[in-house]
């Protein structure tokens, strides 16, 4: 019997709700995705889409009263919802890594940065002595382009810059050399040149070790810049998703569409007036019944306000969740 | 449209922010800034975190007083301290009452939530600035005022008795805006007033503050550090590095055709939302961080990162000179 080759990570109906007193709030509902060895996925969404909550549910790091409520989550064919504590710090740090948006909070000031990549490292190998743990740590630091490492290895978190902080983090969450890395908004907190930088380097790190990457951000350019497809989220549920050039090319979905349109580009060769989307986000403790998009959407129809519309594959890998599109499929299949 | 008129000029103004204990100058935060705003346009201001462009917004509204320079409003010296032949201001400044002048020129913060008090209404936050500047005849005008102002943001009457915490974050800055513009002003600095939010309202917010400057003839200096905003919505664009005015343009000409070395990097690393572009696009990646304004560097304060930097470069400052017309721009190598 050939052996099926296992996806790196695959999830599927992944629903996340936080339990609050003024009631259940349906963070994730219902998500599936798969990421192969070597691929970028970028999850788009505007703040409270449960971009984030989807992924700190990968590694189980969801905060209390935060649980998940439905679906699977299948790393390397082991099932992670069923892991203990225990099994899961195998796992977390180790074989999938996790940068977090402000390289300040999560850098711990009283140790210095060396101290703080070796610990990475023992933790996860017990075997490994302090001196190579060491070693490895000044040869992670001048991978991610930190200069003088030796210096720099006994120097505080504050001693560094937010670009150079940003770097430490992605050393010490490669250390441990990840099949997968969270990256939640990586550079949102960096000026744009230093995020060019920080682009540029994971890149390049990616070309290098082949781990495959989650890009969580809410900047249309920098997905475009480094994705090789996309997830599109709008109050807790993928709205499109598909092949970078499909999602910014042919965007199928009302939202991506007026994301993309509401945007001034940089190449812009003269004045045009931006088309915004109406409107507000969604409240999540009280969600529109039907598709979530659909009290901002200029194209609601009646239906859309009732039931939450299914997938609809538009090409190979290219999928999106809008009556508008089932309304085009069944046009296409009467002809 | 913009007029040729100049509503507002500012001649080497400059603002050192001193450290206890240390002596020396302290943070040169805005290092000797000459620039003009004509009467119903949008300059726009970008450059990284620190380079000083909103001490320079705060300082042209005295909200931080100038440490030298002079600010010229509608013809009127606001506040004058010449500096001296050694580069070090003359002496005593003279200022004038800013009350007045309060009323004519205005600011919009960058984070709403943090600059509404969360315990005074939405009505009481705007009556407020009618109230200093006796503007309401009555009790029923103030309260037509409050509402009509509501209205223009494109918020509900009801809106008036709520608190900030109440408003989703594109609201509160509708909020901030409508606090501005209650004593009728001509002149706002926008410090960033976009960047707290979400993508889809971002496009709300410009498009209104566009709408707003047509219908009253509103003249902004637009902060932000996301250049394809300020592109879209600005006339003419200024670019900081360090305290500094490194370059200044007409929008798209600047954008067409950077010539300052730090302009043609902060462009190219701007990530464009179009992949094809994005995976052709030649980007100058700059090495290094930005040096700290408590110790700039000599000469030109960006020649630490010019890949085109000379041992001229380190010695001398550049001089900022119109370069062609209406193009300004401060750089050794366009000298030549």
């Amino acid at each position: 019997m050939s052996e099926k080759k296992e996806k790196l990570l695959e999830v599927k109906d992944l629903k996340v709700s936080f339990f609050t007193p003024a009631g259940e709030v349906k963070a994730v509902g219902g998500i599936s995705y798969d990421l192969d060895y070597g691929e970028v996925m970028g999850v788009v969404g505007e703040s409270g889409s449960g971009k984030s909550q989807e992924a700190y549910s990968i590694i189980g790091l969801l905060q209390s009263p935060g649980k998940v409520v439905g679906g699977s989550i299948t790393f390397e064919g082991k099932d992670m919802l069923a892991l203990t504590k225990k099994e899961m710090q195998e796992y977390r740090g180790n074989k999938i890594a996790m940068i977090f948006q402000n390289p300040m909070t999560s850098l711990n000031p009283v140790y210095t940065v060396g101290n703080q990549l070796v610990e990475a490292l023992r933790a996860h190998d017990s075997k490994i002595s302090r001196k190579e743990a060491e070693q490895r740590a000044m040869e992670m630091m001048e991978m991610v382009g930190i200069n003088n490492v030796q210096k720099r290895m006994n120097q505080y978190p504050h001693e560094f810059s937010g670009g150079m902080r940003q770097r430490v983090m992605i050393a010490m969450g490669l250390i441990c050399h990840p099949q997968l890395l969270i990256a939640d908004e990586p550079t949102t907190a960096l000026d744009v040149t230093i995020q060019a930088q920080i682009l540029d380097l994971m890149k390049s790190l990616q070309k290098k070790t082949g781990m495959g990457i989650i890009f969580i951000t809410h900047n249309l350019g920098v997905v475009a810049d480094i994705c090789d497809k996309v997830s599109v989220m709008y109050a807790g549920k993928i709205v499109e998703q598909g092949p970078v050039d499909d999602i910014f090319y042919e965007p199928a979905h009302p939202y991506t569409k007026g994301l993309l349109r509401s945007m001034p580009r940089v190449d812009a060769q003269s004045y045009e007036r931006l088309i915004p989307i109406e409107g507000t986000p969604v409240d999540m403790l009280n969600p529109p019944e039907g598709c979530p998009f659909a009290p901002r959407c200029e194209k609601c129809m009646k239906i859309c306000l009732k039931k939450m519309p299914p997938y609809v594959e538009i090409s190979d890998k290219h999928r999106s969740a809008c009556w508008l599109c089932v309304e085009d499929l069944m046009n296409k299949e009467e002809n | 449209m913009a007029e040729d008129k100049k509503l507002l000029e500012i001649q080497n103004l400059r603002k050192y922010f001193p450290i206890k204990g240390v002596k020396g100058p302290g943070v040169q935060a805005v290092q000797d800034v000459s620039l003009f705003i004509k009467k119903g346009e949008t300059l726009g201001l970008v450059g990284e975190s620190g380079c000083g462009k909103t001490t320079l917004g705060r300082t042209i509204l005295r909200l931080y007083e100038p440490t030298g320079g002079k600010i010229i409003y509608d013809g009127q010296a606001i506040y004058d301290n010449p500096l001296g032949p050694d580069g070090q201001p003359l002496g005593k400044a003279k200022s004038v009452n800013m009350l007045p002048y309060r009323r004519k020129m205005q600011i919009i913060f960058q984070d709403p939530s943090a600059s509404l008090d969360p315990r005074m209404t939405v009505g009481e936050i705007i009556g407020e600035a009618i109230d200093i500047h006796k503007l309401a005849a009555n009790k029923k005008d103030r309260a037509d005022m409050i509402k009509e102002l509501l209205a223009q943001v494109g918020l509900n009457t009801e809106h008036a008795n709520r608190y900030p915490h109440e408003f989703s974050g594109g609201q509160q800055q509708r909020v901030g805006i409508a606090r501005a513009l209650a004593v009728k002003p001509e002149f706002i600095v926008c410090d960033e007033p976009i960047s707290a939010l979400d993508v889809s309202i971002q496009s709300q917010i410009v498009n209104m503050l566009e709408d707003m400057q047509q219908q009253m003839g509103l003249t902004y200096l637009f902060i932000a550090h996301d250049l394809s905003v300020v592109r879209h919505i600005s006339n003419r664009i200024g670019v900081m590095y360090l305290g500094s005015l490194v370059e200044l343009g007409e929008s798209y000409e600047l954008n067409r055709h950077p010539i300052h070395p730090y302009t043609q990097t902060l462009l190219s690393a701007v990530p464009v939302p179009d992949p094809k572009l994005s995976r052709t696009k030649k980007r100058i990646i700059l090495e290094g961080d930005v040096p700290s304004p408590m110790n700039p560097p000599s000469g030109c304060r960006f020649h630490t990162r010019c890949p085109y930097a000379t041992e001229k470069c380190k010695v001398e400052a550049p001089v900022f000179r119109e370069h062609e017309p209406g193009h300004w721009a401060a750089c050794h190598m366009l000298d030549k």
